[in-house]
């Protein structure tokens, strides 16, 4: 799969297993859609609670029911036209990687950054595990620079003074 | 190319970065390849300047610089997912340490260590045809001692 538009529907998507569950490709495009659509419940319901996160650029690291839940609904209450825009899907039986861009305008607080309503679009890959038809596993990369440049930040030990 | 093909040659690719032989990875790729980092970008006044070009132009600069910067460079890939188009996405882990200035970072004779996330395409010949990289700069640019934005 090779697209740039914004994940609107599934119905095209490769992944369905015969028993219903759905693969780690299919359910890396869900949880776009999901999370685009806002919907955090959505989103939670497709990840294990003790499925491995690793958001490392945004220093958040651990179980999705301790780290996970809240990096997401962080993200969507701080952008409130959050969009994520699938570019293409790399995926064998257990894994999926997903290369997307995250945008949207910053309307609150965001990992300690304060809110001046700039606007984000920041490249980045996602790589996920499947294994009965829920997430097991997320390790996302960007760059944070990336993230901070757009949302004014200078100093790396200095995020909260944006100019 | 069968999917263990693809995956060979991206691992040979990553054993070249690694001898720091860098016209071995430019060889590995075909003469139209793309490359493009995602983490780089300068901000000028009027434009954007992205690393964003063919693996032969903009990627050997970029290896090069790297390799000239770091000269104990190295790499260790962690995981590689593959398809049967020809699609390799490799986890990979470079580290090393800070002999020369690296873009603004000055030298402190730091070292890093920062995980990265290639996603390439190997064609019928059997050569890449596209590179994209993705890692955090931020995290490499901490750790060296620099902890301006830009």
């Amino acid at each position: 799969m090779s697209t740039r538009a914004q994940v609107t529907s599934l119905a095209h998507v490769r992944g369905a297993l015969p028993d219903g569950h759905q693969d780690a490709r299919a359910l890396a495009l869900k949880l776009c859609e999901r999370l685009s659509d806002r919907d955090s419940e959505g989103a939670n319901a497709l990840i294990l609670a003790d499925a491995a996160v690793d958001f490392g650029p945004a220093g958040t690291r651990g179980t999705f029911s301790e780290e996970g839940t809240k990096f997401f609904c962080d993200l969507i209450s701080a952008f409130p036209d959050l969009r994520l825009t699938v570019h293409s899907v790399v995926a064998d039986s257990e894994a999926a990687v997903i290369e997307i861009t995250v945008e949207g305008t910053q309307g609150a607080d965001f990992l300690g950054i304060h809110n001046q309503e700039k606007h984000i679009d920041v490249d980045q890959a996602w790589v996920i595990t499947a294994a009965h038809g829920r997430i097991t596993s997320i390790r996302a990369y960007w760059c944070q620079t990336q993230l901070y440049r757009r949302l004014g930040v200078k100093r790396l030990d200095q995020i909260s003074i944006t100019g | 190319m069968s999917r263990v093909d693809a995956t060979e040659v991206v691992n040979s690719f990553f054993d070249a970065y690694r001898t720091h032989d860098v016209e071995r990875m430019v060889d590995l790729c075909n003469e139209m390849a793309r490359f493009r980092s995602m983490p780089f970008e300068v901000w000028r006044k009027q434009r954007v300047i992205r690393g964003d070009g063919k693996a032969n132009t903009v990627g050997k600069i970029l290896w090069r610089g790297l390799i000239e910067s770091f000269p104990d460079l190295t790499n260790r890939v962690t995981k590689i997912i593959s398809d049967n188009d020809g699609n390799v996405a490799a986890e990979v882990v470079i580290s090393g340490t800070q002999a020369k200035p690296w873009s603004s970072v000055r030298s402190q004779g730091r070292s890093f260590q920062s995980p990265h996330l290639f996603v390439f395409h190997v064609n019928a010949d059997g050569k890449i045809d596209n590179i994209r990289s993705y890692s955090d700069n931020a995290g490499v640019r901490a750790q060296l001692g620099c902890l301006d934005v830009d």
